[in-house]
């Protein structure tokens, strides 16, 4: 694998707080405007050429992670640092010329995600045309046939006519990972990028992303709620919890020798194809929380069947417990 | 290419919709109208208010298929020209007398008699006298006249006498029935020149019936000088029934303002339809996908124009500038976009979320390029259905404001002749001809453009809703 000691990307520190709608009443008490804290503080980096993989239940987090990455929504606190750029500072221009171009989403929904009223030359030509990198149609039809092949949509003929609703939802992704390849960018969040997809096309889109990442030696932040895909595709992977992330280090490390209750309860949690293997292992108690009300102390501890008195009070650091390993439980 | 394909998707479905298939058939009928309006009923419409442009016709005179229908014919229109001069000398003066003779065998009365006559001499002056010959030989002489001029070499004047509502002619033709022993104002006419045309003794038993026979039109002037000429004589006789449509009251031709109004109709509805759909687009989408306080403040504008009394502060901006019928058009459009705004602005918030928007954004592109390439043509399907449904809207509205008599008043619009029938008092004289054919118009005009709107509407929404 290519990949390198050369951190791409670097999070420190990472916050999204959405502010709730204050009513009048707020207003006229002054009552301490509310947030859904959807981000709370979150730290990781991915080297190049590496998949790091970013799992956990829905709501979570995880999703508003990668868009707060690149600045789709605007973070609220923290640092993004970038190929050596902090990506929070940048301005208008530094962010299409940079950001733009070096870094890419590929979205979960491809019915969704492809303009259903541009055809596939279209959608995969619009970031060419955005920055001006081609002058004639003629070139950019060669340029969009290029990456067509590249993503298996062959021969590209056939395609670059076609309106995403002519196109399986395999083809779509396809698509939609061309559009992400053709500026040539270096990091790409992928945000659940299969889960709307049929099993059997799963595996082959995500050879493909694999593929890249040899051939290219992309980055991934790859944002999933199956970890056996994550376990799959990821070189690390960092599970995240209400905003927060719980435990992190290698795949094969955290899903074969997991250190977080919360961790060993989601890993319980999926299924294995032995009908003699009994689901729910280690149970975990009632619902996630609001992200409004986030309990104090460990936001796990209401749900966590290990929680004792600290867990409460002190909101446990993300450590090294193992070489590579980390995890923010009080029990270690 | 693919766009084509599209559209006949779309055709396909529309075509299994009756009303909307009826619409269409509507629409391509009032467009072949308009189209054809040059050919149809050849005329300048901008000379439709001009009364000297319709001077020559019948006035308020029922189609002429209406006649037919009664099982009766009518008196065409006469044009009488070919008149014959006779010059004598009466006391050393030069004496013209100029006749058109006619066989007068209708049952009806004329319903204009419209005398022309020039009339050139040399001397300081000239006297003419303008009487009708009756077949009962008696002379009613309806006009005279005396003729001068400051050019002793060489005398003109042109005498032009609608004897249907001259005073002088009125009062002349009730001496003359007093000479006969009648009174005009025991006899019901529609105009005192027909007791020219009556029956005497039908008359003294109270019976108002043409009489048959030779009329003879007949103008005698005389010279104070040497030398007299009628270069042009002329009597029209106005018809009792004229065209498809009639005329009103200035003789204008019912039929001609019909067919050009279509073409205005449509003018009016089409552009300000589509004008106001465009403002309102580009404006609800921009409101919407900027958001936040500029979207609260834009969408504030759209209530307040939506509170606002339509129809009360058009007919102040009406009265206030005269309006041009582009003047119209731009007042409709002012209050036209709002809907549109709205509807294009909350398909705007649920599009800006989507994730083929995210998408555009993640590769950089502009907002401009955002709204125009991504936003816009996914709502354009929904404004198509609007579009249509404005038109009517924009029709009925102009209709109101020329009914009211604040409409663009050089042109022959629908309302504008609704209005002058209501001025004109023609419910009250049963001329129906006159509104009932404008207002089917309005209606079936309005009525296709429903139609066609209620089927796209059909096809558009709950499709894009099964996406």
């Amino acid at each position: 694998m290519p990949q390198s000691d050369e951190v791409i990307i670097k999070v420190e520190n990472l916050k999204k707080w959405f502010p709730l709608r204050r009513s009048l009443s707020d207003i006229t008490f002054r009552r301490p405007r509310r947030y859904v804290k959807a981000v709370d503080g979150v730290n990781f980096e991915i080297k190049r050429g590496e998949i790091f993989a970013l799992a956990g239940e829905s709501g979570c987090g995880k999703t508003t992670t990668g868009r707060a990455i690149l600045r789709l929504i605007e973070p609220t606190e923290g640092r993004v640092e970038f190929l050596g750029r902090d990506v929070t500072r940048l301005d208008k221009k530094e962010m299409k010329e940079f950001l733009r171009r070096k870094a890419q989403i590929i979205f979960q929904d491809p019915y969704e995600s492809l303009n259903p009223r541009k055809t596939v030359e279209d959608i995969v030509g619009e970031p060419l045309e955005v920055h001006g990198l081609v002058e004639t149609k003629a070139e950019k039809r060669e340029i969009v046939s290029k990456y067509l092949e590249e993503v298996g949509l062959t021969p590209p003929e056939d395609f670059i006519f076609r309106f995403p609703h002519e196109l399986s939802g395999g083809q779509r992704q396809r698509v939609a990972i061309a559009r992400a390849l053709v500026l040539e960018p270096e990091f790409i969040v992928a945000d659940e990028p299969v889960s709307m997809l049929d099993m059997s096309i799963r595996a082959s889109i995500l050879n493909l992303m694999l593929d890249l990442r040899d051939k290219r030696g992309l980055s991934y932040l790859f944002i999933t709620h199956d970890l056996a895909t994550a376990k799959y595709v990821a070189d690390r992977l960092a599970i995240m919890y209400l905003g927060k992330i719980v435990e992190m280090g290698p795949a094969t490390e955290i899903i074969d020798n997991p250190l977080h209750p919360y961790t060993q309860a989601l890993i319980s949690a999926v299924p294995v194809p032995d009908p003699r293997h009994k689901i729910g292992d280690i149970p975990i108690k009632g619902e996630v929380p609001s992200p409004i009300n986030i309990p104090p102390g460990c936001r796990f501890h209401p749900r966590c069947v290990k929680a004792f008195e600290l867990c409460d009070k002190k909101v446990p650091e993300l450590m090294e417990i193992e070489p590579h390993h980390f995890v923010a439980c009080h029990l270690y | 290419m693919k766009f084509a394909a599209r559209i006949r998707d779309f055709w396909n479905e529309f075509k299994h919709r009756k009303i909307g298939i009826l619409g269409l058939g509507i629409l391509v009928v009032i467009v072949s109208i308009s189209v054809l309006a040059p050919v149809i009923a050849p005329m300048d419409p901008t000379r439709w208010s001009d009364v000297n442009y319709w001077t020559n016709n019948p006035k308020g005179v029922p189609p002429t298929w209406a006649y037919y229908l009664q099982g009766k014919v009518p008196i065409p229109q006469l044009y009488l020209e070919n008149y014959k001069t006779k010059l004598t000398k009466i006391s050393g003066y030069p004496m013209i007398q100029v006749f058109l003779p006619i066989n007068y065998s209708y049952t009806e009365f004329p319903t204009m008699v419209k005398w022309k006559i020039n009339l050139t001499f040399v001397g300081a002056g000239a006297f003419y006298e303008i009487y009708i010959m009756r077949p009962d030989r008696k002379k009613i002489t309806l006009y005279t006249g005396t003729a001068t001029t400051s050019n002793a070499s060489q005398g003109w004047t042109v005498i032009e006498i609608d004897a249907t509502r001259h005073p002088d002619v009125e009062r002349r033709i009730g001496e003359w029935l007093s000479s006969v022993g009648l009174d005009i104002n025991k006899i019901q006419v529609a105009a005192p020149i027909q007791i020219a045309f009556a029956d005497l003794k039908l008359l003294k038993k109270n019976k108002v019936v043409p009489l048959k026979g030779k009329y003879v039109f007949t103008v005698r002037a005389i010279a104070q000088g040497k030398n007299i000429n009628v270069t042009q004589f002329r009597v029209i006789l106005g018809a009792t029934a004229y065209g498809l449509l009639g005329t009103d009251k200035s003789g204008r031709d019912l039929f001609k303002g019909l067919v050009w109004g279509t073409p205005i109709a449509l003018l009016i509805g089409v552009l300000t339809s589509v004008l106001g759909v465009a403002i309102g687009l580009l404006y609800g989408v921009t409101s919407g996908y900027i958001g936040g306080w500029s979207d609260e403040a834009m969408m504030r504008v759209v209530d307040i124009l939506m509170s606002l009394p339509k129809l009360p502060i058009l007919i102040v901006l009406a009265i206030a500038y005269r309006p041009t019928i582009w003047l119209i058009i731009l007042f409709l459009t002012i209050f036209g976009w709002m809907g549109i705004a709205r509807v294009s602005r909350s398909i705007a918030l649920q599009l800006k979320e989507s994730a083929f928007v995210e998408a555009a954004r993640a590769i950089g592109a502009s907002r401009k390029r955002i709204i125009l390439v991504h936003i816009i043509p996914n709502i354009v399907p929904y404004t198509v259905a609007a579009l249509a449904l404005g038109i009517p809207d924009a029709i009925l509205t102009e209709a109101a404001l020329s009914f009211l008599g604040l409409g663009d008043p050089s042109l022959p619009t629908w309302g504008a002749i609704l209005n002058q029938a209501q001025t004109g008092g023609a419910l009250g004289s049963g001329m129906w001809w006159w509104f009932i054919p404008p207002g089917l118009a309005i209606a079936v005009v309005s009525m296709a453009f429903v139609f066609i709107g209620y089927a796209v509407d059909e096809i558009v929404n709950p499709r894009l809703r099964r996406r």
